[in-house]
């Protein structure tokens, strides 16, 4: 599955930004530089694949 | 009458301006240290986003460090320093360039600036990126990472 950052930029100038295919931190890793050049205009979207590795290092951890 | 505002965005990023302009088809001047605006301060517009409300005092009015010049239309934009960032300083009197602005807020300059660091970052980062327009005019940009 290949990974990709889908960017929506409406007309206002408003910013979304979703992240696929990614697990756990590693978008977070991939959306932050763009993150930083757009900056707090940028809404971040996280997908269900971050929060499933989220649940899973907690149970590790438990 | 002399309007002139700043606009609600911090621009890191004096690339993305550079390459708005080249989508847009609007000329970069750098390090143009004048923008062409009324010309003098009259004390008539004061809302919130007035440059006088901002930070900026009358005497600096129309100055910058770069310039933006739009073609067909008299006045210009201005790109001032503030720390590591630019501010971007415009005086919406002028019509023709409130409308190729995308109105008084500057939407369409949000928009394309938006596009312009997406497209460049991805860039940047070795990524490819693809680009469509939605009906309602959204830019949607799908940039495939490693």
């Amino acid at each position: 599955m290949k990974r990709k950052i889908i960017f929506k930029v409406d007309k206002q100038g408003k910013i979304q930004m979703e992240a696929v295919n990614f697990q756990g931190e590693s978008c977070k890793e991939a959306t932050r530089k763009f993150a930083n050049l757009l900056g707090a205009e940028a809404h971040e979207e996280l997908k269900p694949e971050f929060f499933e590795t989220h649940s899973h290092m907690e149970n590790e951890n438990a | 009458m002399s309007h002139v505002v700043v606009l609600n965005l911090e621009i890191k990023s004096l690339e993305a301006v550079k390459r708005l302009c080249q989508n847009l088809g609007w000329e970069f001047l750098e390090n143009k240290q004048e923008y062409t605006w009324y010309g003098r301060w009259v004390g008539d517009y004061n809302a919130s986003d007035a440059a006088i409300q901002n930070g900026i005092t009358p005497d600096q009015l129309g100055k910058c460090d770069h310039a933006i010049h739009v073609p067909g239309v008299t006045y210009e934009l201005g790109l001032k320093r503030k720390g590591d960032q630019y501010v971007l300083l415009w005086d919406f009197w002028d019509s023709q360039l409130k409308e190729v602005m995308g109105g008084s807020s500057g939407a369409r300059f949000l928009q394309e600036y938006g596009k312009a660091c997406v497209t460049l970052e991805a860039e940047q980062q070795g990524y490819s990126w693809q680009e469509k327009r939605l009906e309602d005019g959204t830019y949607e940009i799908e940039v495939e990472t490693f």
